[in-house]
């Protein structure tokens, strides 16, 4: 399966401030891939790199088979990019800034154009500045779509949504992009949308990925053990394979990936009276790996 | 692509021309109050209306050159902008079109609804307010770049405005007081122009729009050899200047018994700094050598016997103007004899019939509006200037006694007039200890001349009418003989108007004619030069921008000769020929070899 994009040891700061640390990262083509962290964590400066518009200190990157810094236009020209903000013009109206970004693509799709405008409920004649949020996330869909993008990279494009708007917005997405079999790379922190669209997700704290696995497989492999000790649990060892653990009086939570007799033996030999073993949300699996970032 | 990129520039900017028409629709009625006095008509570097349009155009200036990047900025829409698959080059280039466009735009709006506005109260009079030219535009450009490097550095439209002005100010202080070539200033401002605009491209092309630190990086990596480049072009220009003054020449000239004095110039820039003159003593045979090297002094006046100068020692003023540092008695041999004043002060002289004493006040300026020689020449003009009434008592009339120092003051108050009372010291005669003042009070409709003695004693009282000397229509007077009987005057008309940069044709008239009476009691009028008057007549292309104090740049200078008995005409920057009230025959005298 190709790559649709392809990091390695991607290095980026700001001001001294770590914020990507040799990240690698690959999306297969025609998947949809949730990028998950928390605010701050790094997600939109990574689609920004992706895009050309940040340099980086170290590593490389590469979108579609080419280098967003050397070969921009060329990349944008396949590229669908919301933003999280979707700022646009103001003074124009919806169907000036149709035409005014339909300029810029041979490909622009104009019947295309006209289906989503309709489709999502677009007045072509309304000035952006009276239009709501929720007009305006779904303005910045259709200029990001109507040219008819190889990928989708998508900030956070539902912050601020309410939930009725949150949800129509994701499932045009998938609809309008699924069958087409195009790549969509969105970040999010809001984790129930994620696993209502996404394939792969990617949950990147403090400057790396820490999980990068398909959903299914994400929600499979990873548990959460309580082991109960009759003893204080200062002196538990956390066993390998453990990916955090918290420590209470008289008992230790891990997390953990793909459970196993090992696990279970190592807790065990440390004098565990008893092991729970349950399944995780991935709510819970994000809060539990990215707990502590600042 | 690009026709919807300019469309939405000009859209943009749609606001800023409105709010910039809105200042013009404002300020128009407002003009004419502003304007000149009508006496000052030929005096336009004073145009206060002018200066206040100008001003607003250089604010549109830097607003424009903020908006390009700081808008976008502002409003968030830059990432929108960039992702868009179109080479930034593009995008910078489209934007600083419609900057410049529109700056044109501007200028040309300005023009048109400022420019020749009638004056208060004398509507027979067009004032001209605008003067667009060349190294004005360039200017602009200039202001407008510097805002828009700003603005690529992740300044909003508020930080870019400021940022641009600062940086356009460093550019200003850099090539003026260091002088890199600030006897070039169209070159100059052409060369940072083009130099800015070639940077901001580079800096897109390269840089991201994000990590300052890459980004001045890479702008220092692509400026230091830019800057270093035209720095060291001009820098070798003005050594080679130094080295090789080349053609020089004169530009301002004082009659003494053994010569001229001359303040000589290698380059003209549209705007004087006298830091680049340089003052020579020229012999009756032509030949020039060096009196000053390193003072920046323009001789007032020599005294009769030609063993003093009175000289105004300036300072440049950051290259926008001249500061005028002091006034100060000079032996000729160039050594400092006394010090008149050390402000920006007025001052008003007379050297005695004898030429051991002066007679002299200095006065504080509260604003200045016109020339103010008025001893280097004798006729009888109103001086447009407003003094501070707070600055000691109104006169100060001391007299210097040249060989000792010694300063005596003469306590004379005049019983006439109000606070703006003023006088002009017409003559002093140091061997009878006299001095003739005229005082010019605006409520009255005399000019009364006193005689008094240097106790401060008025021994001689008469009226004069304010105009004594009536001189017909559009006719100047340039220069007297000394006893007042013969007059040059001047015409000068034009220029046709040819917009934007006024280039025009100035015809230059001048005309020697008898003075009926000098008595000053009188009021005297001058008949219209006959044709046969005027001895000589020029065509000079110029801008207007170029008028200085009112005066056409290689305007022929008229000095009284005693030497000769004729007026000494300079032409040509070095040619001096003669005209003398006999035989009324331009005579070629002598060229200044400098």
């Amino acid at each position: 399966m190709t790559k649709a994009i392809e990091v390695s040891s991607l290095s980026k700061s700001y001001s001294g401030r770590s914020v990507l640390k040799e990240l690698n990262l690959s999306v297969h083509e025609g998947s949809v891939y949730a990028f998950l962290g928390r605010n701050g964590a790094g997600k939109t400066t990574l689609i920004k790199i992706l895009l050309g518009l940040l340099d980086f200190e170290g590593g490389q990157s590469l979108v579609l088979g080419l280098d967003p810094v050397n070969d921009g236009q060329r990349l944008l020209r396949q590229i669908g990019y919301v933003s999280e903000d979707h700022a646009h013009y103001e003074w124009m109206t919806a169907g000036e800034l149709i035409r005014f970004t339909s300029a810029f693509y041979e490909t622009w799709d104009t019947r295309l154009a006209d289906h989503l405008s309709r489709r999502l409920d677009l007045r072509g004649d309304r000035t952006i500045r009276k239009m709501s949020r929720g007009e305006k996330a779904k303005l910045s869909l259709l200029l990001a779509l109507a040219h008819r993008p190889r990928l989708l990279l998508l900030d956070e494009p539902t912050a601020g949504l309410d939930a009725v708007v949150r949800r129509q917005f994701l499932e045009e997405t998938i609809d309008l992009i699924a069958e087409e079999g195009r790549t969509i790379f969105f970040s999010s922190h809001l984790i129930d949308e994620v696993e209502r669209v996404a394939d792969y997700v990617g949950i990147l704290s403090r400057g790396s990925l820490v999980v990068e696995t398909p959903l299914a497989s994400l929600k499979d492999s990873f548990r959460s053990v309580k082991a109960v000790f009759s003893h204080e649990t200062f002196s538990v060892r956390p066993p390998p394979g453990v990916f955090g653990f918290r420590r209470f009086e008289r008992y230790v939570l891990f997390l953990v990936d793909a459970y196993d007799e090992r696990i279970k033996r190592e807790l065990t030999t440390q004098g565990a009276d008893r092991i729970e073993v349950e399944p995780m949300s991935l709510e819970d699996i994000f809060v539990e790996l990215t707990r502590g970032e600042a | 692509m690009v026709r919807a990129l300019i469309w939405k520039e000009l859209r943009e900017h749609l606001w800023t021309v409105l709010a910039l028409c809105l200042c013009l629709v404002v300020l128009k009625p407002s003009l004419p109050h502003l304007a000149p006095e009508p006496w000052l008509l030929g005096q336009q570097n004073h145009d206060i209306a002018g200066r206040l349009v100008r001003t607003l155009l250089a604010i549109y200036a830097v607003l424009l050159g903020a908006h390009t990047f700081g808008y976008e900025r502002s409003r968030g829409t830059l990432a929108y902008l960039l992702t868009r698959p179109v080479d930034r080059r593009v995008v910078v280039g489209v934007k600083i079109f419609v900057s410049v466009l529109l700056l044109v735009v501007g200028g040309a709006i300005s023009t048109l609804a400022i420019n020749d506005t009638r004056g208060f109260g004398w509507d027979h009079t067009t004032i001209r307010v605008l003067k667009a030219s060349l190294p004005h535009f360039s200017a602009l450009v200039l202001l407008t770049e510097c805002a828009t490097v700003v603005s690529c550095f992740g300044g909003t439209v508020a930080a870019s405005l400021v940022g641009g002005s600062a940086l356009c100010l460093v550019l200003v202080v850099v090539f003026k007081v260091l002088s890199l070539g600030h006897e070039a200033g169209v070159p100059t401002c052409l060369l940072s122009a083009l130099g800015l605009s070639l940077i901001t491209m580079r800096v897109q092309q390269n840089a991201p729009f994000s990590g300052w630190r890459k980004k001045a990086w890479l702008t220092a990596k692509t400026m230091v050899p830019a800057v270093a480049l035209v720095g060291a072009g001009l820098f070798v220009w003005n050594l080679y200047l130094t080295l090789f003054p080349g053609p020089m020449g004169a530009e301002i000239v004082r009659v003494a018994p053994e010569g001229l004095y001359v303040t000589g110039w290698t380059l003209r820039p549209p705007l004087g700094c006298l830091s680049q003159c340089r003052s020579y003593r020229v012999d009756w045979e032509g030949t020039a050598t060096r009196w000053l090297k390193f003072r920046n002094v323009r001789v007032l006046s020599v005294s009769p016997d030609g063993r003093y100068l009175l000289a105004e020692d300036f300072r440049g003023l950051l290259g926008f103007g001249e500061l005028r540092n002091d006034v100060v008695v000079l032996r000729s041999d160039g050594t400092e004899c006394h010090r008149i004043s050390g402000r920006e002060r007025f001052i008003d002289f007379a050297w005695g019939s004898s030429g051991s004493k002066l007679a002299f006040y200095a006065r504080q300026l509260l604003w200045w509006t016109g020339p103010y020689q008025n001893s280097m020449t004798s006729n009888a003009m109103l001086l447009p200037f407003e003094f501070d009434p707070y600055d000691g008592p109104r006169f100060e009339l001391r007299v210097l006694t040249l060989s000792s120092g010694e300063v005596v003051s003469v306590p004379f108050e005049p019983s006439v007039g109000d606070r703006e009372a003023f006088s002009r010291i017409l003559s002093f005669d140091d061997r009878a200890n006299t001095l003739r003042l005229q005082l010019h009070v605006p409520s009255l409709e005399s000019m009364p001349i006193v005689k008094i003695g240097l106790n401060g004693k008025v021994i001689e009282e008469r009226t004069s009418p304010k105009n004594s000397v009536v001189l017909p229509a559009d006719w100047f007077e340039i220069e007297s003989s000394r006893n007042r009987d013969w007059m040059v005057l001047k015409r000068q008309k034009g220029p046709q108007k040819a917009w934007p940069f006024s280039l025009g044709t100035y015809k230059l008239s001048l005309a020697l004619v008898h003075k009926p009476s000098s008595n000053e009691t009188q009021t005297v009028t001058v008949s219209s030069p006959d044709p046969k008057d005027v001895f000589f007549e020029t065509v000079i292309d110029t801008e207007a921008e170029n008028l200085a104090d009112g005066r056409l740049p290689n305007e022929p200078q008229v000095f009284w000769s005693e030497r000769y008995g004729a007026f000494l005409i300079l032409t040509d920057w070095t040619k001096v020929q003669s005209i003398s009230p006999q035989d009324r025959i331009l005579k070629e005298r002598f060229t200044i070899r400098f």
